[in-house]
């Protein structure tokens, strides 16, 4: 059985883990860069190929370098420490799902009155409704 | 909880690192901009040494 000192002290550990380190989401960043330069490179584009590296790895540092300075870029960093951020971040999250969700359901509606082709429209509407569908039901029945 | 920390003498800083979040969650509660979970509320005021109905006050209740 675990004491209350015990329990603080592991949740201020497994905090100070996720504040320090989260280099999952900067090294992600750098990594899409890399993938564009090659996609690009190989598409006979450099201009896109260093511009599209370039950008990848300034919001990779960015990320590094302001996540001390600012909350918002720790956030962004994936340093979700505690409740509140954690919050945030949900609250964030479930924005970005609802702004999609109009985006998406628009973009199909508006494809389909001028006549073009729209599958993937559907396709994307058809992951975005069931994974919300399925997510739904796993989480109700976990409580 | 502001009064309470400063009469411990703490930074922000000092109380977040002891109750396991970051500065500017002790901050936003102090400014009333976030409402603790219930576990962090008893943690609070497991630290000070009082209550959680001590420390906390909801409008309406």
């Amino acid at each position: 059985m675990s004491t209350d000192a015990d329990r603080n002290a592991e949740g201020s550990g497994r905090d100070r883990g996720r504040r320090r380190g989260s280099w999952t989401v900067p090294v992600t960043a750098a990594l899409i860069g890399g993938l564009f330069l090659v996609i690009y490179l190989a598409h006979h584009d450099a201009g896109m190929a260093v511009s599209g590296l370039i950008i990848m790895l300034a919001y990779a540092a960015i990320l590094v370098l302001g996540s001390r300075r600012s909350e918002a870029v720790a956030l962004l960093r994936g340093e979700t420490g505690d409740e509140r951020r954690r919050s945030i971040e949900l609250r964030a999250s479930a924005l970005t799902l609802h702004v999609l969700t109009l985006v998406l359901v628009g973009g199909y509606i508006v494809t389909l009155i001028r006549g073009r082709e729209s599958m993937t429209w559907a396709g994307l509407c058809a992951v975005l409704g069931g994974t919300y569908l399925l997510s739904t039901i796993v989480l109700t029945r976990r409580g | 909880m502001r009064a309470l920390r400063q009469d411990k003498g703490l930074s922000q800083q000092d109380l977040g690192q002891a109750l396991g979040v970051s500065r500017q969650t002790v901050n936003a509660i102090e400014q009333n901009r976030y409402d603790p979970s219930l576990p962090l509320a008893i943690r609070i005021a497991r630290y000070f040494g009082t209550t959680v109905e001590g420390m906390f006050h909801v409008d309406g209740c």
